[in-house]
């Protein structure tokens, strides 16, 4: 094997070490910007107007709750809120993102639904019996457990919990992935004699990169299967297609940021190539092959 | 035809490949790499999202449907339905119609007795049988809208069925108060045809009561499915 197969190997290694070292480093910069960040999350929660289809749907059961239990449909409409329900879902997730446990208080969301049935019962002359208030409690318990229950989300807390668990080891994967791009830059540099070569491996590393970013999460955009997730109700549903959709958006943003890199490193090849040429150099000489 | 190129030509050529291979080898050994180290975890990921994830475009779940056709013409004389022409219903469809003339209840029945289904209608409960297939049949209504009037209701007053593949009457034979986890109230196992309609007790009340009242009925026609 002569010495320009040789230094060709090397090359293709150090490129290569390059291309993934970027991914290494563009996956954990996604991570950051969506992920494992909160501000990301609560952002999400406004773009796919989450609290607002979460109150609706809300009122909407505990309606139907009201009309089986002889009040009006839109009885309890003072009690749940809009704005109770985004103050209550913006405390469960920022919460969660602390470790902890958000718990909304059922005894007294109860005895609101309970106040709000005894006023309707005495505005219209109706009786309250022994048997009536035993009914009325039962409705106002089951009103608070479907409030509940469609405020908070089953499992939340271990799935943030698994989404942060990668922020204990990013530090080091960024820090080993800039290390290797640093000896891999320096490898490329000492061995390509001439600089237009040094910098066509960095472009074939950026464009490998740019493809490693954007094929996977380019198809699942274009392609988009998460629509078909099975999880209602539907507020859940589309806060996690947003969820997903952004950060996919974001993988793609990178992926570009890759393209102009590769563009520019394209010019710069050119650039020193004709400095190259008007020196003197032999674009098939063996001596310059590498 | 053979196509000759320069020197220079398959010079640029071979640059211009290098520019396609070499990225896309990196991207192909990167991919590999990837899924090499991390099979451990791609393997239980990509079984855990076919189950979450459908071929199928998304429903809530709370959506109604309807297959039921209001201008069949069903024969009197028809003794038995083959299974191949009735169309099993999804959770929340529209597949038949309840009546009871002697209390003027005329309703849709949903197969499922989801809260979308009792708000537009009778539903049933879909681990019950549909009529014609010779086992209990367990509906359900609220009992201020379409089961408001089931108070009334008396032994001997005939419910009328009507299905895409046939027409059922059944006869009410007695009403019973139980409470709502009072399991022996109904069979679902026994191996005939009793129609069980129930609804909240006591009726026009505030809140939501323990009892259910409790209507039985045989069936006394009606194609048997086989």
């Amino acid at each position: 094997m002569n010495n320009t197969v040789i230094r060709r190997i090397i090359c293709f290694f150090f490129s290569l070490i390059l291309s993934l070292s970027l991914f290494v480093i563009s996956i954990a910069v996604t991570m950051q910007f969506t992920v494992v960040n909160k501000d990301f999350l609560i952002n999400q929660l406004s773009i796919s107007g989450y609290h607002v289809k979460a109150a609706e749907y809300t009122r909407k059961s505990i309606s139907d709750l009201a009309f089986v239990g002889g009040v009006p449909s839109d009885i309890f409409d003072s009690v749940v809120t809009t704005e109770r329900v985004q103050s209550d879902i913006y405390n469960i997730f920022e919460s969660a993102y602390e470790g902890k446990q958000y718990s909304i208080d059922k005894n007294s969301l109860k005895s609101e639904f309970v106040n709000t049935v005894d006023s309707y019962a005495s505005e219209n002359g109706i009786e309250i019996t022994e048997d009536t208030k035993n009914n009325i409690e039962h409705l106002s318990e089951l009103c608070a457990d479907t409030y509940l229950n469609c405020i908070n989300i089953a499992g939340l807390n271990m799935v943030i919990g698994a989404l942060k668990q990668p922020i204990s080891f990013m530090g080091l994967a960024m820090g080993g992935a800039a290390l290797l791009c640093l000896v891999s830059i320096t490898m490329l540099f000492l061995v390509n004699k001439y600089k237009h070569k040094f910098f066509r491996y960095i472009s074939y590393s950026l464009c490998g990169t740019f493809l490693m970013i954007t094929i996977i999460p380019g198809y699942f955009y274009l392609t988009k299967p998460y629509l078909n997730l099975n999880i209602s109700p539907e507020y859940i549903h589309s806060f996690i297609n947003s969820f997903i959709d952004d950060t996919l958006k974001t993988f793609l943003g990178i992926g570009i940021f890759f393209v102009v890199l590769f563009i520019s490193a394209l010019f710069i090849v050119n650039l020193f190539k004709k400095r190259a040429l008007q020196k003197g150099y032999n674009e098939r000489h063996k001596d310059s092959l590498v | 035809m053979k196509i000759h190129f320069s020197s220079n030509q398959k010079h640029t050529l071979k640059n211009l490949l290098a520019y396609i291979c070499m990225p896309v080898g990196f991207c192909v050994l990167g991919y590999l790499l990837i899924y090499t180290v991390f099979i451990p975890i791609i393997k239980p990921a990509l079984s855990l999202s076919e189950m979450f994830i459908s071929d199928a475009d998304f429903k809530t779940g709370e959506d109604l449907t309807s297959i039921f056709e209001d201008n069949i013409q069903h024969e009197e004389s028809k003794d038995t339905v083959n299974i191949s022409e009735v169309q099993i219903p999804s959770f929340g469809t529209h597949y038949a119609n309840i009546s009871i003339p002697a209390i003027s209840v005329e309703a849709p029945l949903y197969y499922g007795d989801s809260s979308a289904a009792l708000s537009s209608g009778i539903g049933q409960y879909n681990g019950s049988f549909m009529p014609g297939f010779g086992r209990p049949i367990l509906v359900s209504g609220h009992n201020n809208s379409y089961f408001n009037s089931l108070q009334y209701i008396e032994a001997g007053d005939e419910v009328i069925i009507t299905t895409n593949y046939g027409v059922y009457k059944y006869q009410v034979t007695e009403t019973k108060i139980a409470s709502y986890n009072d399991k022996s109230a109904y069979d679902l196992s026994a191996k005939e045809e009793t129609l069980i309609m129930y609804t909240c007790y006591p009726f026009d009340t505030l809140g939501l009561t323990s009892q259910r009242f409790f209507v039985y009925a045989e069936k006394i026609s009606g194609p048997e499915i086989v």
